[in-house]
């Protein structure tokens, strides 16, 4: 089998999973290629399967599994642990009142499924009962963050303050201010910070780093964002999030064969599926329809699932890669009812200049007044967008 | 909303107390405290701020969002009608948010707007009553005297006449121990109970002020953030000034927390962090906060200081420089509302010249216990031990024991006693 073709393979035996088994007719056939650190992870999953098994009404072991499974789905960009996730917290997951560790683990689970407004909940629900909760604070600075919330987030992110390390808190903020019209100078502190936090966590500093180089990006600085990437990507292991971030700047800089070679065994993550398929459409590769066979097939199902994990790279996807603007448009404003972030905001303008429907890109519009939002990529889509 | 300061005033910088604690020219050149990190008080006394849990007050976002939009609608009332009703209410609520922002601006547009509308309409007590406040806060001392007298005359209240009669004599010096005791007595709350503990730290007695700064606490009814997150820090200070960092801290984070806006308590709050070895938790306050901060002196020698304990030095140099020249600036300005806070800054860095000219001025101005013993050091360090020797009997005259006479007694062990 040539070489080339052995990603794909597998992205389909991943695609066809539940559809037909299939049978190895050899020994070295190769099924599925194992994320870096699978073997400790199972074996740390089958740790907490088993505890959560002895005692299937605790909640700490629940919560300790679905944390778990939570923590793989990002690092190992399959979204099968949600899956997991979602089985293992179903017996909690109406409880209007559930212990605290599972109100962590659920409103950690809605946030990763874009629920925010049931996330939002369970945090209010958690912070009220346990008000030092500094994760707690984390996560719903990140989720009104995402809300355009800023106020609130600042708020929270305030809240962290001698609570977890100086390096969170600072880019914390300044993960809030770079959306307020403050790009510079918040990137600017946060550079300082970082700086002198020589004793950060490895999580901290990616944090931080992630947030320099968004910033980075969205002020035009391609140098910067490009050294702020690969300090973040050298800290940990492969995270979905980072990479589809570092993936999008590398499109945004003509770098499609750098994509391709940067997400060739990451086409489990719908995320991910998307930018290697921008890539290769780029370089009219040779995956290409077979890359956006795969997608539609996955949101298809999502769709059926009634699950919107993935509307923003659903916009990008028909926008770019499929050509139906009208089916893009009221997708772009459900995410935008949903999230205001920057991306949200490329997507609904984009949407509404390729649907030719000005009017629509007004929520923008104001937004951008309201917010100071810096973005070198906006003024070219307005000008798309119309008047 | 109306003001009320308390006798100490809520702009007691924050180089009051920290600067007093440094340890003079020897000191490191951006000194904010040098001496034990804990002491008895730090474990002995059990007490603990009020959480904002424990006793919820208005959020400092909705809080701070709202006095913004009173001095909109009264500014726009004001340029609308040009009533002096409404110039004292907008006067009244910009110095209300520079007491929270430390925005000397706000203070002077308040006098300047109380100062139109008595020239409009003179038969205003409340009017004259607010002028005595801001010029109380600005130090002219006559100024607001000379209010007061007005105030009374157009039939202002027997009862607020005397509560900032009180205020200004404690400002300048005068004993007014036992007012302060009979008013706790006859209207327990939590600014009598706090003047009067602040009186107590000036006679050295430090578990009693404790204890009632933490009554001061029980006796709060009200959901304004701003009077809890001020005790607090007045708290953290008493328990600075007699070397229980650790609790200044606690108190300090407590007034952050119920209103983060609140620019003394942020001051504090990262200035005690950097003491406790948590410099880098400092910075991020700090550098946050500069975008509000940039007219505030003692901001810029707080960061000085961490910056410097952070090790970096270039850093430190370009935060002292930007605090001596807006301590230059505001002198220059405002006079004798910033000699004091001016000289114990040159006092610090060991400009003793300027020290020296400006604490003279500020000991003519009032004799208070601090004013007496900053010029005594000014002196000394100025090199004039007979005139250092002079002050220093002047400040043990006072009777007043504040913990800072017992720091620097020693300095002044060869003087003779008058």
């Amino acid at each position: 089998m040539p070489p080339r073709l052995t990603g794909l393979l597998l992205i389909l035996l991943a695609a066809q999973a539940f559809a037909e088994p299939y049978t190895p007719t050899e020994d070295s056939s190769i099924l599925e290629r194992l994320p870096p650190g699978y073997r400790d992870n199972a074996a740390r999953l089958r740790t907490l399967r088993a505890q959560q098994a002895a005692a299937p009404a605790d909640p700490a072991a629940v919560a300790a599994l679905v944390e778990d499974y939570l923590q793989q789905a990002q690092t190992s960009a399959d979204p099968r642990f949600y899956g997991y996730a979602e089985a293992a917290l179903a017996p909690w997951r109406d409880a209007p009142s559930p212990p605290v560790a599972i109100l962590w683990v659920r409103a950690l689970l809605h946030q990763a499924r874009a629920r925010p407004v049931a996330a939002l909940a369970d945090l209010e629900a958690l912070l009220a009962r346990e008000p030092d909760a500094a994760r707690a604070w984390l996560l719903r600075a990140q989720v009104l963050r995402l809300r355009g919330d800023y106020p609130g987030a600042l708020h929270s992110c305030d809240k962290l303050l001698g609570r977890v390390e100086p390096l969170l808190v600072a880019a914390c903020r300044s993960s809030v201010l770079t959306l307020q019209g403050q790009a510079a100078k918040s990137a600017q502190i946060l550079e300082k910070i970082l700086a002198v936090s020589t004793q950060a966590s490895s999580a901290a500093q990616q944090f931080a780093r992630s947030v320099l180089a968004d910033s980075a990006v969205r002020r035009g600085d391609a140098a910067a964002a490009e050294r702020h990437f690969q300090a973040a990507l050298a800290l940990a292991g492969r995270d979905s999030s980072l990479l589809a971030q570092y993936a999008d700047f590398l499109l945004d800089q003509q770098q499609a064969a750098a994509v391709r070679e940067l997400l060739k065994d990451d086409s489990r993550d719908d995320s991910l599926l998307l930018r290697l398929a921008l890539a290769e459409a780029r370089l009219k590769g040779a995956q290409q329809n077979d890359y956006n066979t795969l997608l539609q097939e996955r949101f298809a199902a999502a769709e059926r699932r009634g699950d919107e994990t993935h509307l923003a790279d659903r916009v990008r996807a028909l926008l770019v890669l499929f050509d139906q603007p009208q089916a893009a448009l009221p997708l772009a404003q459900r995410l935008w009812a949903r999230e205001r972030t920057p991306e949200s905001a490329r997507l609904l303008l984009s949407a509404a200049a390729a649907a030719n429907t000005p009017q629509a890109a007004q929520p923008v519009r104001d937004w951008l007044r309201v917010t100071g939002l810096e973005d070198v990529r906006l003024p070219g889509l307005l000008q798309e967008a119309g008047q | 909303m109306s003001i009320k300061p308390g006798i100490q005033g809520l702009r007691a910088w924050l180089c009051v107390v920290g600067i007093l604690l440094g340890t003079g020219p020897a000191a490191a050149h951006f000194s904010f405290y040098s001496g034990p990190l804990t002491t008895p008080a730090d474990g002995a006394v059990t007490a603990a701020p009020l959480g904002v849990t424990q006793y919820r007050t208005t959020s400092g976002d909705i809080f701070m969002g709202n006095l913004d939009g009173l001095v909109k609608v009264a500014r726009r009332y004001v340029e609308k009608t040009n009533e002096p009703l409404w110039r004292l209410k907008l006067a009244d609520e910009l110095a209300y948010r520079a007491q929270i922002t430390g925005h000397m601006d706000d203070t002077v547009a308040a006098l300047g707007e109380v100062r139109q509308a008595l020239a409009a309409n003179p038969a205003l007590p409340g009017g004259w009553l607010l002028s005595a406040r801001l010029r109380q806060t600005l130090h002219d001392f006559a100024g607001a005297e000379a209010d007061l007298a007005q105030a009374q005359a157009h039939g202002a209240a027997a009862a607020a006449l005397a509560d900032l009669q009180l205020s200004i004599d404690y400002a300048l010096g005068r004993d007014v121990f036992a007012a302060l005791q009979e008013r706790a007595k006859r209207d327990p709350g939590l600014y009598s109970y706090a003047d009067l503990a602040d009186a107590y730290l000036e006679r050295g007695d430090f578990a009693t002020a404790d204890r009632l700064l933490t009554e001061a606490e029980k006796l709060y009814t009200d959901v304004n953030p701003l009077p809890l997150a001020w005790l607090h820090v007045q708290h953290g200070l008493a328990c600075l000034r007699y070397g229980a960092v650790v609790r200044a801290h606690a108190y300090f984070a407590a007034a952050h927390e119920r209103l983060p806006q609140y620019s003394m308590a942020a001051e504090h709050l990262a200035l005690t962090k950097a003491v406790l070895g948590r410099a880098d938790e400092a910075l991020v306050l700090l550098l946050y906060a500069e975008d509000q901060q940039t007219n505030n002196p003692g901001f810029y020698g707080a960061l000085a200081f961490v910056e410097e304990k952070l090790g970096d030095t270039a850093a430190a140099v370009a935060a002292d420089q930007r605090a001596q020249a807006l301590y230059d600036e505001l002198v220059e300005r405002y006079q004798e509302a910033w000699w004091q806070h001016a000289a114990e800054y040159h006092l610090e860095r060991g400009d003793s010249a300027r020290a020296l000219e400006l604490a003279r001025k500020n000991s003519e101005l009032r004799q208070t216990v601090a004013s007496l013993l900053l010029l005594a050091r000014a002196e000394l360090q100025a090199g004039h031990p007979d005139a250092a020797c002079t002050a220093w009997n002047r400040t043990l005259a006072t009777g007043r024991k504040p913990p800072e006479v017992t720091r620097f007694a020693a300095d002044f062990a060869q003087c003779p006693r008058a």
